[in-house]
């Protein structure tokens, strides 16, 4: 698969890629957060950004680096903690903590990421997954262990009122911030490394690139990011508990959306967003069944995995010109 | 040309998307009265809180068809019918928050009724509030849940005063010589606010009387738990006289059947509001005998209201007797629907007003009427019940509503 991203050599414009994500932007920013006749569009907006913020960020690592993490709640958890704990108790506005919250979680990634990225395949996988049940379970007993209020436990955090058109712009830079941070890092001498490390590492390593603080890095990048999703999580529900944004389903979530999307595709993690926030919304709506969505979801899944590596993105790319700039490919750069 | 392609693509993603949320317009307080009312509820219907989830439906369910049944409500003098769905939030809190969301923004719901669990109804009650929805619910009695609310009621009494009843109870039992003073309790609470509100009752009504109660032993422990006994003996190094727990049903059973197993006692055994659930009692048989507990309904209750509802549950052919989990999805039905008769309308701030504002009375809770405090949560008394050697159970307390005599301490098998 990586090989058949590298191939795909057409689309080299990084511009035309950011434009287009600042007309998307535009347009998104451009609906009324007044009116209650858009109060569902923005709902959804926010569903599908939200996802799709998470879903780029997993990308840098899972997708360019080809390291699977399946821990990735640790940081949404961090930065949504991160930023109720700032809201709460300094009465700092959450969309403020945005970067502290992000840099805690880049921090605590540095901190996980050093050791555990030496391993490979699916031990590093599996370190992952220690380490969001490890997460969740400090945060749901921290209080009981230090007999200190800190996190609330299980309990959790209820936090005030928030203005929701804020949280919509917020979410919408993000979103922006994200996408544009993906197709540079894409598009870049540390994409190249990056994808260079997910062919092969000992190669990579041989041909003289920093593999493990290309990784560290990446991995740091994408828990900034997933922490901002965090943050915007917490302004918007204003409630937070440890087994919502630490639990584990929310580590597969973020896994699946760019494997059905396309899997190092700058777009792809977006459809898988789109599929898995916005349709799946629809979906379950018109049924009335909740699993139905995850049943065709985990479907979409088995035909991705069979015949389609790229996803919803490659699909794009097979059906016509203008849907093969979805799957734009990194550009070939010279280190 | 390039741009060109890309632009089209994103804007015809942006479209799917508007297309899939674009909804109708919304409904704005009127003072109009339409044809037919929209209320919506999520509820646990599949996952770890199903069997609750499908005592409030029947409940929900039953008062819907009732109204329906007789042409609708009397809004203003004109016959208004309930369009009334029920949506599985799959035991998931994050995804009964969306779905009360979604229920407001997309299904354009006028009225909400609540769903079931602390951390489920938290999350509906943060979304009720920020978009200015009336919600009436029956699923959580943690006063954490109702800080800073406004458009949330919930008919369920604290669990602080749970805890509170309770030692009154003990007080009553002590005064009588039937219980040790100070009496030494070890308290086991679920690890959650509806926990963490148990044991402060607790603590506070032993920092109030030291010389009646003194909590020797207290520990949290997490929902679902398929192993208890290692806190279990850690109670019984506790050497109480009395066993404190609050656990939801599932939990208690798990941890009584490990209880007897290790064959501790105690002069007074306690899970919180559960004990008399007919789920329990066919499960833990003679195991659940003595077991007290302090709820929010009993349908051993007295009062022509609670015999017309027991009675009618009973013509339902739903069950053999209602237990709290339908008497309080019964009732946050029927205050929310009577609102809306009593209002004349349907302007949400003109039912939230009347909600708020009046005194529920022919209610079946404990003292006949339901008042709801500032916060939204209602404060009535609980009613304390024991389980019976036959299967069954009697009330205890108040002495007013008694049925039979406590049997304390609890006899030792």
């Amino acid at each position: 698969m990586t090989e058949r991203l590298r191939r795909m050599d057409w689309a080299h414009d990084r511009g035309a890629q950011i434009v287009v994500v600042l007309l998307v932007a535009v347009v998104l920013a451009a609906i009324p957060t007044n009116e209650r006749q858009y109060a569902n569009l923005i709902r959804i907006t926010f569903l599908v950004l939200w996802y799709a913020i998470m879903a780029g960020a997993w990308n840098i690592i899972g997708g360019y680096a080809g390291q699977v993490s399946f821990g990735h709640a640790a940081f949404l958890g961090t930065g949504a903690y991160v930023t109720g704990t700032l809201w709460q108790t300094f009465h700092i506005d959450p969309l403020l903590t945005l970067p502290i919250a992000g840099l805690a979680a880049a921090l605590y990634s540095v901190i996980v990421g050093a050791p555990t990225l030496r391993l490979r395949g699916p031990y590093f996988a599996i370190a992952t997954i220690g380490v969001g049940e490890a997460t969740r379970l400090f945060v749901s007993n921290i209080d009981d262990i230090t007999g200190q209020v800190i996190t609330h436990g299980v309990t959790g955090i209820s936090l005030p009122n928030y203005d929701p058109a804020k949280v919509h712009y917020a979410t919408v830079a993000v979103f922006v911030v994200v996408m544009i941070t993906t197709i540079l890092i894409r598009e870049g001498r540390f994409g190249l490394g990056l994808f260079a490390i997910n062919m092969d590492r000992d190669a990579a390593e041989t041909s003289g690139v920093p593999t493990a603080r290309l990784q560290v890095l990446a991995f740091a990048i994408s828990a900034f990011f997933t922490a901002c999703a965090g943050s915007l999580y917490a302004a918007r529900q204003q409630f937070l508990d440890p087994t919502t944004m630490f639990g584990f389903d929310k580590s597969i979530q973020v896994v699946l959306m760019p494997v059905v999307g396309g899997l190092g595709t700058v777009w792809g993690p977006v459809f898988g967003a789109l599929l898995f926030g916005g349709v799946q919304d629809q979906i379950s709506s018109l049924t009335r069944n909740p699993y139905l969505p995850q049943l065709i979801y985990g479907l979409l899944l088995v035909l991705v995995v069979l015949f389609e590596p790229l996803g919803v993105a490659g699909l794009l790319g097979r059906a016509s010109s203008a849907g093969r700039a979805f799957v734009r490919p990194r550009r070939e750069t010279t280190v | 040309m390039r741009i060109r392609s890309l632009a089209v693509a994103a804007l015809a993603a942006l479209l799917v998307t508007a297309a899939c949320g674009g909804g109708g317009p919304g409904a704005a307080p009127t003072s109009n009265v339409p044809d037919t009312i929209i209320v919506r509820a999520a509820l646990p219907l599949t996952g770890a809180d199903a069997t609750p989830g499908g005592f409030f439906k029947n409940a929900y369910e039953l008062y819907v068809k009732r109204v329906n049944d007789a042409g609708g409500l009397n809004v203003g003098g004109k016959k208004v019918k309930i369009d009334f769905k029920i949506e599985d939030n799959k035991s998931d809190a994050q995804t009964s928050g969306q779905l009360y969301e979604k229920f407001v923004t997309q299904d354009n719901a006028d009225f909400l009724l609540g769903g079931y669990n602390t951390t489920s109804v938290t999350q509906e009650v943060k979304v009720a509030n920020r978009l200015s929805a009336p919600y009436v619910g029956s699923g959580g009695a943690s006063s954490s849940i109702y800080v800073d609310n406004k458009w949330a009621f919930g008919t369920l009494a604290s669990i602080q005063k749970l805890s509170g009843t309770q030692l009154a109870f003990i007080k009553d039992q002590q005064d009588a010589g039937k219980l040790p003073k100070p009496l030494k309790i070890a308290v086991a609470y679920e690890n959650s606010s509806h926990g963490n509100e148990f044991l402060q009752g607790i603590n506070d009504g032993a920092k109030a009387s030291p010389d009646r109660y003194t909590v020797v032993f207290s520990s949290a422990f997490d929902l679902s738990g398929k192993d208890y006994t290692s806190l279990l003996n850690r109670v019984k190094d506790a050497a109480a006289d009395a066993f404190m727990v609050d656990a939801r049903v599932g939990d208690m059973i798990t941890m009584q059947t490990q209880y007897a197993q290790l064959g501790l006692y105690h002069k007074y055994l306690t899970y919180g509001p559960r004990g008399p659930e007919q789920q329990a009692r066919d499960q833990l048989k003679a195991q659940g005998d003595y077991i007290i507990a302090a709820t929010w309904f009993d349908g051993l209750m007295p009062g022509d209201n609670v015999k017309k509802f027991t009675d009618l549950w009973t013509a339902a052919g739903l069950k053999s007797s209602a237990s709290w989990f339908e008497a309080g999805a019964w009732e946050a039905a029927r205050i929310l629907f009577s609102a809306i008769e009593k209002a004349g309308t349907v302007d949400k701030q003109k039912v939230h007003d009347t909600i708020m504002s009046t005194t529920w009375d022919n209610s079946i809770f404990p003292g006949g009427a339901i008042k709801f405090g500032t916060t939204g949560q209602a404060d009535n008394d609980y009613v304390m019940t024991q389980n019976t050697p036959n299967g069954a159970h009697i009330l205890i307390w108040p002495k007013t509503l008694a049925t039979g005599a406590a049997t304390i301490p609890i006899p030792k098998k």
